[in-house]
């Protein structure tokens, strides 16, 4: 019974969140689609002429590795703007649940909608590269596993991000710290394992890095196992690093909201 | 029975190079029906108990009861039961105010029905109709705070902590509002009143508890507080108590 109570309060936060959601889903997709045309344009269309063939669909897909990753910084400043003024999050946890649930009601939140983004940007990224690449090619199962874990990753580890940054004239961190070291050094240029053979301490150095195996599951998905970080493995890897930046981001916040 | 007892509840703060007492071994009674308010300078501890009892901090030491049983057995159920409205609002500035209102009926598990039910009584009682369809962020703070009170009540609390309700408002305002808290009190709603207004505490509490540095200094009605001291309100009440304090 108390289970039924709490999962209908939990499933209206995210639902209240939602609303507010549904306001700039629109700008938020011309914005990511805007980011994930040019790149395919440049890679696919431009790059082929300075020797470097079929990079359109591999960047692609750490395009796609990346929407939530790029969208984790626009939550954070929304999570930090509230925990600094409105502190809309101090009535979530005054609410008739477990306090902890009031923060995983976030997570969930931020699931759905790098979930959704990601999705959103498969046609938009496939249209853009007509004829390079083929859907037959695609491991559709692999491809929606994919896609589920980064965005668990994503809203597991946007909470740990937040707990991290003191005020919003720090809001810069989360950009020179997290998200352009992640990605930049996430393999969204190049496979871990073309790494390995140029620069194998940088590659061993690089597995810390969850975003390359964010990548990897991607483009072992879409383009096929070979090549790349064993699909699998890749799942495990980003599933320890979800329960790592939840438990610590909870943590976290409960040590600066002090909540029971 | 009690409605609430408050239970030798201390808070303490970490600080750098040490620590700061909020509260030291608060002790108090709330009766069903009665509304107490909380007294006390800035930085007394009215607000940090208020967050307490509502469940938004944990105290360092101590236990909060309701109805002879520790809050902390089963904090939903107990949130269930009051409603809390804080200084600060925080209602969600992105919805209209009547999402804001919908959702937290829904929050508290009400069926849809009785949520636009209460919905409707609440904004007609407190005046709020043709804001409804506003959003938050476009309020004044008068009504805004309002708004927090009707939120509030929504699920139809036993028990209400209201911190500051009137704090920063035109004196106007003040005044509707403490026919809202009158109104409250009148439909057997217990209150728990944090406020610095002594006059507005004179005026609506039927006991008030005077907060200095974390600790209860004198607890009882109003009247019986002026008539101890031989002053005419509860204003020259506290300045006595004050100036005996720095001679203490």
């Amino acid at each position: 019974m108390h289970i039924k109570q709490y999962m209908n309060t939990c499933k209206n936060l995210v639902w209240s969140d939602l609303v507010v959601f549904k306001q700039n889903i629109l700008d938020k997709i011309i914005d990511i689609g805007i980011w994930v045309v040019l790149t395919i344009v440049v890679t696919g269309y431009v790059m082929p002429y300075f020797g470097l063939a079929n990079f359109g669909p591999f960047q692609f897909c750490g395009v796609i590795a990346a929407v939530g990753l790029f969208e984790l910084y626009s939550t954070v400043v929304d999570l930090v703007a509230d925990l600094e003024g409105d502190r809309v999050i101090n009535y979530n946890l005054t609410l008739p649940i477990p306090s902890i649930l009031a923060l995983m009601s976030k997570s969930v939140y931020y699931f759905i909608i790098y979930s959704t983004l990601t999705a959103l940007m498969l046609p938009i990224g496939w249209v853009s590269l007509w004829g390079q690449w083929h859907l037959m090619d695609i491991s559709y199962f692999k491809l929606v596993l994919a896609v589920l874990f980064q965005s668990i990753f994503y809203a597991c580890f946007v909470l740990w991000a937040a707990s991290m940054i003191a005020n919003m004239s720090k809001l810069g961190t989360v950009w020179a710290r997290f998200i352009f070291p992640m990605w930049f050094m996430g393999g969204f240029q190049f496979s871990w394992l073309s790494l390995h053979h140029a620069m194998p301490i940088l590659a061993y150095i690089n597995v810390i890095n969850p975003m390359i195996y964010i990548t990897e599951s991607m483009r072992a998905a879409m383009l096929g196992q070979e090549g790349y970080v064993n699909f699998w493995i890749c799942l495990i890897a980003i599933a320890v690093y979800s329960v790592l930046s939840l438990a610590l981001g909870i943590r976290n916040l409960k040590k600066r909201l002090d909540f029971v | 029975m009690s409605l609430l007892s408050i239970k030798k509840v201390s808070k303490v703060y970490p600080m750098q190079g040490g620590s700061h007492v909020a509260l030291n071994e608060v002790s108090l009674d709330i009766q069903p029906g009665e509304v107490l308010s909380l007294l006390g300078v800035n930085g007394a501890g009215k607000t940090t108990l208020s967050s307490i009892v509502a469940t938004l901090h944990p105290p360092t030491t101590g236990d909060v009861e309701y109805r002879g049983q520790s809050i902390y057995t089963n904090i939903p159920e107990f949130r269930r039961k009051i409603g809390y409205c804080p200084q600060t609002p925080n209602l969600n500035g992105m919805l209209t105010l009547e999402e804001n209102l919908i959702f937290a009926g829904r929050y508290y598990g009400l069926a849809e029905n009785e949520i636009t039910v209460r919905v409707a009584k609440l904004v007609e009682q407190f005046e709020l109709g043709k804001y409804l369809r506003e959003k938050a962020s476009v309020l004044s703070g008068g009504y805004k705070q309002r708004f927090m009170i009707v939120r509030s009540l929504i699920h139809n609390p036993e028990f209400i902590i209201l911190d500051e309700p009137t704090v920063g408002l035109d004196p106007h305002i003040r005044r509707q509002l403490w026919d809202v808290i009158r109104s409250l009190k009148k439909d057997g709603i217990t209150v728990l009143l944090t406020t610095h207004y002594l006059d507005e505490a004179e005026k609506l509490s039927d006991r008030v508890c005077i907060l200095d540095k974390g600790q209860i200094i004198l607890i009882d009605t109003p009247d019986k507080l002026m008539a101890d001291f031989k002053q005419k309100n509860l204003e020259d009440v506290f300045i006595e108590l004050l100036k005996a304090g720095q001679t203490a």
